[in-house]
């Protein structure tokens, strides 16, 4: 139901922005803006590149809205021209989209009694910091299931891999986090 | 102790229900190195759940819609410019196509007296006030279709 009334809202706003209404197309950015936000500020740093890669994500919407077939919700389909965006920056800039950092992988094997009491003494902050560091594919992915509560199909449609990739880069991706953490832990105790 | 542990990827699977197995509740419920990780991953993506979501750090919807503006003025003036160059060879033809016809009708004008003349003229404006009238209000309507 609700996302039938999501297909309709977004059929009146794509006519409306079809007929020339760029006040409609605002109400589209502003909507969607923060779930831009989870894909282009996962995949890089620096603030002018943010501000070209959105401008260049929204303005290609805006020019093939005629091509939206109500396939997926408006928001997804923006999602997808976001990713692709932002995957096109990473590439030119080469800059690998999961490479794993191995060497943290392998440092200390935790002992079974730490783990339970490790995440409880971190803070919110620690754990965005070290969701940060993750390479930027796997950043993104923990940020649109954890944070936009995506489901791994919508995830799917927005990035067009595998389901079962998408499940196995977030499986990595909070292990990486979790042993990090441990290991960060296991060292500041040490010192 | 048991030395089949549970992979992190079921670990995980099960704390987010995706799996349920009764195998994979009696392991943990016996075994203390799994139980732990269990409750790692629980806390962990629950703490995920608590960290607010980036924003940008600048007005998005204004950076967009002014870069939409000024594609639109651009592409505006691009086809003002063709439209201009069309009429312009579109005048410029009727004009030469017009070029035998013009002496003929001169003469025409001649052989009538003042008060015809006149009268065409003013038969002729008319016409061309009322068509651009109609025009015009049918311009506003559409201009009112679409804005609605």
């Amino acid at each position: 139901m609700d996302n039938e009334s999501g297909l309709f809202s977004d059929k009146l706003l794509v006519e409306k922005i079809l007929n020339g209404n760029t006040q409609c197309f605002a109400m589209v950015v502003k909507n969607t803006e923060r779930l831009v936000a989870q894909i282009v500020r996962k995949m890089t740093i620096n603030e002018e590149d943010q501000k070209d890669l959105v401008q260049d994500i929204y303005l290609k919407a805006y020019q093939r809205i005629s091509s939206f077939r109500f396939q997926s919700k408006l928001s997804t389909w923006i999602a997808t021209i976001a990713y692709n965006t932002a995957l096109n920056y990473l590439e030119k800039k080469k800059i690998p989209l999961c490479e794993i950092d191995t060497v943290q992988e392998n440092k200390i094997a935790p002992s079974e009694n730490v783990e339970k009491e490790i995440f409880k003494s971190e803070t919110v902050q620690m754990l965005n910091n070290e969701i940060n560091k993750l390479p930027p594919l796997y950043k993104t992915l923990i940020s649109l299931y954890h944070l936009e509560e995506l489901s791994n199909t919508e995830i799917a449609e927005i990035t067009r891999l595998p389901e079962g990739t998408i499940k196995s880069y977030l499986y990595r991706a909070r292990k990486m986090l979790k042993d990090n953490i441990e290991n960060m832990y296991k060292m500041n105790s040490d010192e | 102790m048991n030395n089949d542990h549970l992979t992190d990827d079921i670990i995980q699977a099960y704390v987010l229900q995706e799996v349920a197995d009764k195998p994979i509740a009696l392991h943990i419920s016996v075994c203390a190195s799994c139980k732990a990780k269990l409750e790692s991953y629980r806390v962990l993506m629950h703490t995920i759940g608590n960290i607010e979501p980036e924003t940008f750090s600048f007005d998005a919807t204004a950076l967009v819609m002014q870069k939409i503006r000024q594609s639109e003025n651009r592409k505006a003036t691009i086809g003002d410019y063709a439209l201009s160059a069309i009429s312009g060879l579109l005048i410029l033809g009727v004009f030469i196509l017009c070029i035998p016809f013009i002496k003929p009708v001169f003469q025409l004008f001649h052989a009538v007296t003042g008060i015809a003349n006149v009268l065409i003229v003013v038969s002729a404006l008319s016409v061309l006030l009322f068509l651009s009238a109609d025009v015009f209000r049918q311009y506003r309507q559409h201009e009112i279709l679409l804005s609605e």
